[in-house]
């Protein structure tokens, strides 16, 4: 009796309890269904993640002048004053580090920005001629703010792509004045539209001016001294290497003893990228966890209505081994229908879990990733379910003696 | 040619660790072709023996020899494939499977043989044919007569050629008229394949049919 043929005779089977395989198969498709579509949400959040921290510029490091990690445990008894950086900090590094293309202070505050009737409450950044090119922002019209105009400090902005149409509905921002405390800005650049960042402010909504103009005018927060340095390095590969240059650079610099911790923070881009690529696979792995005990809950109940139809249908082996079924037969017979239904649901979850997916992503706008290898994954748990947990009733099954089976009514 | 031979054959059984003696020493030598009935009060034995000539069961102690081969040595995998091959049983609740149609309960020893379905269909067809179910093969047991429910059953005991037939109250669950069709088949059938026929039944009526009868009480033979 080939496998062909054990297969029609489980669907037959099952279909002749067609109510108790679906509700039985309800687990399975749940269970799956879970696992299928948190997997392609995961994996679209995921991807389009990386995408947004490929297209800011894998080069880019960001320097705190404070160390929130040392909180707790420094060596010394004696809690070092916060040191903020100062711009010959930014020249020394650049002076010494060869890596570094770039390197701009980075300040920023709340402010309100206007024109005439329109106003917005948005975030300022301040830094040189370079902050923009290090925080990998390209211009739509217009100019960046130049070398002169930065150590000038004039009254020049760079408005981000939705700021402009905020402040300016019906025309063109460029070459417009706008007023930030009482003074007037020229707007000089507009920026282009940039993708949301997953759980980040809107960069669209962000406005740049340079860092001298805003110590002169808006001395209140921001004066010659700054608490974070933005800077970008010339090769991709060289992150690593800078990172530890840099590191022994400010040491030394800032006077660190051998026995105490850094009193600053090197951020890069990579690391916060891992990070986050990490919080998100360990969120995924979490729900994956609880979707498998609903499909443990499940393979158990399939094991269970297993033995029910084992014992519903003692008779009917008995008729079987009476006829000469080697009990071979009859226990592939039954560990065929086991698999069939678990099998059922594998493909009603994936299917089940694909339109979550879809829903999900239309109505959230969220990118989906369905990868081969969790559908065929999902087949194949669902397989070793249903071998797994249809073992046991199928033994059972085989392992009757004809003429007890046969006494059975 | 003797078919069978079975000497000092008995079976007990242990229920509550008490030893219920069913069989004790059945001597008997039946002839290939032969229609021999076996009958006696209920309690007697008559289906446990049969059980054990079908390769269903085996004995305790005692030996059991069909068409030469030794039973009582033989692995379950070897009882499973003599009773596929070489016997057909006959029960009185008909015993199809409910969730087949006649063709399909008739094919399946073959199929258990490892025939190709198409081919044990073919068989099995041509089986109901002969015995004039031609019209009923797709019909599901509940659909047929009790008569001819024994018919499909018959057909699926001769599918695979056995040389022993075993019925157990063939007509026990017919009516006078489709239990005189059925015995009377049964007759053919033994005179036309020249199968060896056992009826298990208490009725003498129908045991004085048969050339020879087989008489039990309390597990001996008393003729």
């Amino acid at each position: 009796m080939n496998s062909i043929l054990l297969i029609r005779i489980s669907l037959r089977s099952i279909a002749a309890h067609k109510w108790r395989s679906i509700l039985t198969i309800l687990g399975i498709v749940i269970g799956i269904a879970t696992i299928i579509s948190t997997l392609a949400i995961g994996q679209g959040v995921a991807r389009k993640q990386q995408q947004k921290f490929e297209s800011m510029g894998r080069n880019f490091i960001a320097i705190e002048a404070d160390n929130f990690m040392t909180q707790g445990q420094v060596k010394s008894n004696q809690r070092k004053k916060q040191v903020l950086f100062t711009p010959e900090d930014c020249t020394y590094l650049k002076n010494q580090c060869d890596k570094i293309t770039y390197i701009s202070p980075q300040v920023n505050n709340k402010i309100i920005i206007s024109n005439k009737d329109h106003h917005l409450e948005t975030s300022v950044q301040c830094g040189n001629q370079d902050l923009l090119t290090i925080l990998d922002k390209t211009i739509e019209q217009g100019t960046c703010f130049s070398k002169e105009q930065a150590e000038l400090g004039e009254l020049v902005i760079v408005l981000g792509h939705k700021a402009a149409q905020v402040l300016f509905p019906l025309e063109n921002a460029l070459e417009r004045l706008v007023t930030i405390a009482k003074n007037k800005y020229r707007v000089i650049g507009i920026l282009t539209h940039q993708t949301e960042f997953f759980g980040a402010a809107n960069p669209d909504l962000e406005v740049y001016i340079p860092l001298k103009t805003a110590q002169r005018k808006m001395g209140d927060w921001c004066s010659n001294k700054f608490y974070c340095m933005a800077l970008s390095i010339t090769q991709k590969s060289e992150m690593q290497q800078a990172s530890s240059e840099i590191t022994a650079l400010l040491r030394i610099r800032r006077a660190i003893e051998p026995e105490d911790l850094n009193n600053f923070l090197i951020h890069d881009l990579e690391a916060i990228a891992k990070a986050a690529a990490e919080a998100i696979g360990m969120l995924n792995l979490f729900i994956i966890f609880i979707a498998s005990i609903s499909l443990l809950i499940a393979a158990v109940g399939i094991m269970n209505i297993m033995l029910v139809s084992v014992t519903e249908r003692t008779r009917e082996i008995g008729i079987r081994m009476a006829l000469g079924a080697p009990r071979n037969i009859i226990l592939r017979q039954f560990l065929f229908e086991a698999i069939t239904l678990t099998m059922l649901g594998g493909i009603g979850g994936v299917l089940v879990g694909i339109g979550i997916s879809h829903l999900i992503g239309y109505l959230l706008g969220w990118m989906i990733i369905i990868t081969p290898a969790s559908v065929i994954g999902a087949f194949i748990t669902t397989t070793l379910i249903g071998l797994f947990f249809g073992y046991y009733p199928a033994t059972k099954a085989a392992n009757l003696d004809p003429i007890i089976a046969l006494a059975e009514r | 040619m003797t078919h069978i031979i079975t000497q000092n054959l008995a079976k007990t059984y242990l229920t509550n660790h008490e030893l219920h003696p069913i069989l004790k020493g059945i001597s008997l030598t039946i002839a290939a072709g032969e229609f021999v009935a076996i009958t006696g009060p209920s309690g007697s034995g008559k289906s446990t023996l049969m059980h054990i000539l079908g390769c269903l069961d085996r004995q305790t102690s005692g030996e059991y020899f069909l068409d030469g081969q030794n039973i009582g040595t033989a692995t379950n995998e070897e009882l499973t494939h003599i009773r596929n091959k070489k016997v057909g049983f006959i029960f009185q609740k008909f015993n199809l499977l409910t969730n087949l149609t006649a063709l399909k309960n008739t094919a399946l020893p073959q199929l258990y043989a490892g025939i190709d379905e198409q081919t044990a269909e073919k068989n099995a067809y041509e089986l109901l044919s002969s015995l004039g179910l031609k019209d009923r093969i797709h019909h599901f047991p509940y659909q047929l007569s009790g008569g001819q429910q024994q018919r499909v059953a018959i057909a699926r005991a001769l599918i695979n050629k056995p040389s022993l037939i075993l019925a157990d109250e063939p007509t026990g669950n017919l009516d006078s008229e489709s239990g005189k069709t059925i015995l009377g088949l049964l007759k053919e059938l033994n005179t036309t394949y020249q199968v060896t026929m056992i009826i298990v039944t208490h009725e003498q009526a129908i045991a004085n049919q048969t050339s020879r009868i087989i008489q039990l009480k309390d597990g001996i033979l008393v003729h």
